[in-house]
């Protein structure tokens, strides 16, 4: 963690340096005079983040050339570089996705069909994982989802307040999906559900699962009925003031609960209640699943946030000077209860194969001739605009303000690499797969003998017009083929979006965040190798090395290596084969042995397993945050613990859990046990196993049996309070404590 | 019907209709789900029982006291719906690690599920729980008295 401080420290040090001998009004035109499409200035011998991170280095007035540290920055350098990668790819796909929309005809330019809908909501939903300027183009730019927000907005007059840009809208879901860095702070706890929908609109975020919002009669014994927090302000606004259809809620000390998010709520009242339900025009569905997304994520870093709390007022000594909250816990929300009352329940899947099997819809006719062109040329826009917004922190300003030539071209040379070669291959992909329609629907429009020019090469020479029955033929080609799920077309999309679920659970369990439960990773980690040796999958002493596995029996650090190496060779084949295995070798959470035979097998073209984008996050991620190590290592000395203090197999799981509910990052300041914990160095399964002991001579001596409680016992001098129960003659410790 | 078990299970598990049930699942960690529904409970020993696969138990009476305390860790929902628990019930130190839901409880001897603040025992909701139609003192404050 302080190596991370360090080299980014290292960073701001160089970017303000720089920034001190640049007038601000040189700052912007940073790329004008560089002409990069014909750019040639040899080959390079290290990768741009290698050259930085030492160029960082040697600018260090303290010193500090040590490997480690160089290292260190040249991965976080790496870590910025993947964003910046991603940011491209995103930004592409949604320009590709306009591109294909403008190409349509007829009644389908007024029309946005399901494929067209999916494939720009797996563009949305993944750049709501990279940064705030790709994801707010994105989100906005979007053709479908934009047209169906315009229709919307038209019929939903009710908005109390108005509508808000699209800009700040996207802003504030991104910020919602990205709030870990808020996380500890206190008061976002009771800015909840401010921003989007609920403070102005009723309905947006809730599509068509809009529930329907429900206020209780003044007079009933409404302490059993609640309402959402922030709606209060909607629903006055909707009742006119109308004291028969809104009641404040009562002060209460604790938060029963809502109507709105559970299964036929009208089961749960005896009374007839008025009822508001929005209209039937409901927000494009990528609104509600994009800010049930944003809630869900929000949701649990307010989870962690009344964590903090609680360790707060559990610990009046550790609170913050600025701790002035009129909370008295946590569980208790103060005057203003919080409610979760939308989670978003994950997508369904009727079967494996619909996880891998993507349909590609039919996508030849919307491709204009100079298609890959465009895509070529925006390609070098946003690769340059992406420098800035990616990577304006780092030290690549010369004294003119403008990014230095040198970087410029080693910055692009591998993203050059990826993307052109890219487009090229998806070019080929079009010649190969529309050629054949191509030349029945383009001929007409440009006469028999002309070239058309796609991209750069000349791919229909357009010879021959082809005979009514060759026609007919074809027809019956393409109606064969598009129930088979169309011409399989690949677009830029399609390596950077779709098919996301797969490669999620995988990259949770990378990296080991994001779960339920006050356990750490560590413990959870900890935990699910319990449950292996416990169910015969894992043998005991074979523990320590499968600790220093992901959960899917990858090394993070050794997808790491792969990446920074194909990119580093300019090897587009081997970065695809290998998001291709981390995600097709992932079904359900399970790792099919062979992941790269288990994308290949899915046949031809497959896409469906390709995601660099989540590859790209996903290595980025596990290089930002620090848990991992943390994990395996953690993982480790809880079996070694386990080792050193003969817990036997068959009772690891039971033991994992105990010591994780009496000295878990959740309980340990409830249980005031930090400074016992202390006392075994932090082997908190040896602390479990000592109190246990006690216990067991206490059993033995007769001296407690059945249930105990507040039996005090005295270990490494600390007095414990400790619970549990004998069974068989057997002590086992369910919980502890010093009151 | 007597169900007793002493080690952790991992099958999933439903116990219905039963007028008499007996349950004694004290310190064991059930890795899958649990359901009862339709049953009336005259002994439920849950000290310290593990819920990791989640619990729903619906339609039922409980005459007993029940003392579940040290427990819950659960990753799936907890569910209890149109129960009436006649006696006491004792969630002391216990943590729910996933979302619980009450609806349509009514605690007659009422329960410390929301009392016991500030004290080593308070019980511990990773995910605001939800209650509908809840009923009873669900506030009391049991820590103190028991020390005492």
């Amino acid at each position: 963690m302080r190596n991370s401080v360090s080299w980014l420290q290292k960073i701001l040090t160089s970017f303000l340096t720089l920034l001190l001998v640049i007038p601000p009004i040189q700052a912007e035109p940073l790329f004008g005079s560089l002409d990069l499409a014909g750019a040639n200035f040899g080959p390079l011998t290290h990768p741009v983040w290698e050259t930085v991170a030492q160029k960082i280095l040697d600018s260090d007035p303290l010193g500090g050339k040590s490997e480690s540290e160089l290292k260190e920055i040249q991965r976080g350098l790496f870590a910025d570089y993947l964003s910046y990668l991603n940011s491209i790819g995103i930004e592409l796909a949604s320009y590709e996705a306009t591109l294909l929309r403008e190409g349509e005809e007829g009644e389908r330019d007024r029309s946005c069909l399901d494929s067209d809908e999916v494939r720009e909501n797996d563009l949305i939903k993944s750049s709501l994982k990279s940064d705030v300027h790709t994801f707010t183009q994105t989100y906005c730019s979007a053709p479908c989802r934009k047209m169906k927000a315009t229709g919307f907005q038209l019929i939903a007059t009710y908005d109390p307040v108005g509508s808000v840009s699209c800009e700040k809208q996207a802003r504030q879901i991104f910020e919602d999906f990205n709030c870990e860095g808020k996380a500890n702070d206190p008061s976002s706890l009771y800015n909840s559900f401010e921003g989007i929908g609920n403070g102005r609109n009723l309905s947006i975020g809730l599509g068509n699962n809009v529930p329907k919002l429900r206020i209780p009669y003044p007079k009933l014994p409404s302490s059993q009925h609640f309402i959402e927090l922030g709606l209060e302000d909607n629903l006055q606004n909707l009742s006119g003031g109308d004291p028969f259809l809104f009641s404040s809620q009562p002060n209460i000390n604790y938060q029963p609960g809502t109507f709105v998010g559970i299964d036929n709520p009208e089961k749960i009242l005896p009374y007839q209640v008025p009822a508001y339900s929005v209209p039937e025009n409901s927000p494009p569905a990528i609104d509600a699943e994009i800010l049930g997304l944003a809630r869900a994520k929000k949701t649990q870093c307010q989870k962690k946030t009344s964590q903090s709390l609680y360790t707060t007022f559990q610990n009046p000594a550790d609170a913050s000077p600025n701790s002035t909250s009129n909370l008295s816990h946590p569980n208790n929300f103060g005057p203003n209860p919080l409610w979760t009352t939308y989670d978003p329940e994950p997508a369904n899947h009727s079967t494996d194969e619909d996880y891998f099997i993507t349909k590609i819809p039919d996508l030849c006719g919307n491709y204009k001739p100079d298609h890959f062109s465009k895509l070529r040329s925006k390609y070098m826009v946003i690769s340059h605009d992406a420098i800035l917004s990616q990577l304006g922190h780092w030290p690549i300003l010369d004294e003119e303000g403008k990014v230095e030539d040198k970087y410029i071209v080693e910055i692009k040379q591998i993203s050059d690499a990826l993307f052109i070669k890219l487009i090229e291959r998806l070019e080929n992909s079009y010649i190969q797969n529309c050629s054949s329609r191509f030349d029945l629907d383009k001929i007409a429009m440009f006469g028999e003998g002309h070239a058309v020019i796609t991209g750069a090469k000349v791919v229909n020479p357009g010879k021959e017009v082809p005979s009514d029955k060759k026609v007919d033929e074809e027809k019956e080609k393409k109606d064969d083929d598009q129930s088979k799920g169309g011409y399989q077309v690949e677009t830029v999309a399609q390596y950077f979006s779709h098919s996301a679920e797969p490669i999620e659970s995988f990259v949770d369990g990378l990296l080991t965040a994001d779960r339920l439960g006050s356990a750490s990773p560590v413990e959870h980690r900890a935990s699910s190798l319990a449950a292996e040796v416990r169910d015969g999958r894992l043998k005991y002493e074979d523990i320590g090395a499968a600790a220093k596995n992901g959960p899917y029996g990858y090394r993070a650090e050794d997808i790491e290596k792969m990446t920074r190496g194909y990119l580093e060779q300019n090897d587009l084949a081997g970065i695809l084969n290998l998001a291709a295995e981390i995600a097709g070798g992932v079904s359900g959470g399970v790792l099919v042995n062979g992941g790269v035979s288990a994308a290949r097998r899915l046949g031809g073209v497959d896409l469906s397993g390709v995601n660099l984008s989540r590859l790209f996050l996903s290595i980025r991620d596990f290089i930002r945050k620090p848990l991992l190590e943390g994990v395996e290592t953690g993982a480790v000395n809880f079996w070694d613990s386990a080792k050193k203090w003969n817990v036997p197999a068959k009772d690891i799981s039971r033991v994992s859990n105990g010591a994780n509910h009496i000295f878990g990052s959740g309980s340990l300041a409830k249980h005031n046990l930090k400074g016992f914990l202390e006392k075994f160095a932090g082997d908190s399964v040896g602390a479990f196993k000592s109190l246990e002991s006690a216990a067991q001579a206490l059993a033995d001596s007769g001296k407690i049996q059945g249930v105990f409680k507040e039996v005090v016992v005295t270990v490494k001098g600390v007095d414990v309070t400790i619970r549990g129960n004998v069974i068989d003659g057997i002590a086992k410790l369910s919980t502890a404590f010093i009151p | 019907m007597h169900y007793v078990y002493k080690d952790d299970t991992h099958t999933s598990l439903l116990l219905e209709g039963d007028d008499a049930l007996s349950f004694n699942a004290s310190m064991v960690h059930f890795s899958k789900k649990i359901e009862i529904k339709k049953c009336t409970i005259v002994d439920f020993d849950v000290f310290g029982m593990y819920c990791l696969g989640g619990l729903h138990i619906h339609d039922c009476i409980i005459r007993c006291e029940v003392s579940w305390q040290s427990g819950g860790h659960n990753h799936e929902p907890i569910v209890i719906e149109n129960c009436v628990f006649e006696k006491f019930v004792d969630f002391e130190d216990c943590t729910f690690d996933s979302r619980v839901i009450l609806r349509n409880v009514h605690f007659k001897g009422g329960t410390n599920l929301f009392g016991n603040q500030s004290t080593p025992v308070v019980v511990i909701f990773a995910v605001p729980p939800l209650l509908d139609n809840v009923s009873g003192d669900i506030n009391l404050d049991t820590f103190r008295v028991n020390m005492k």
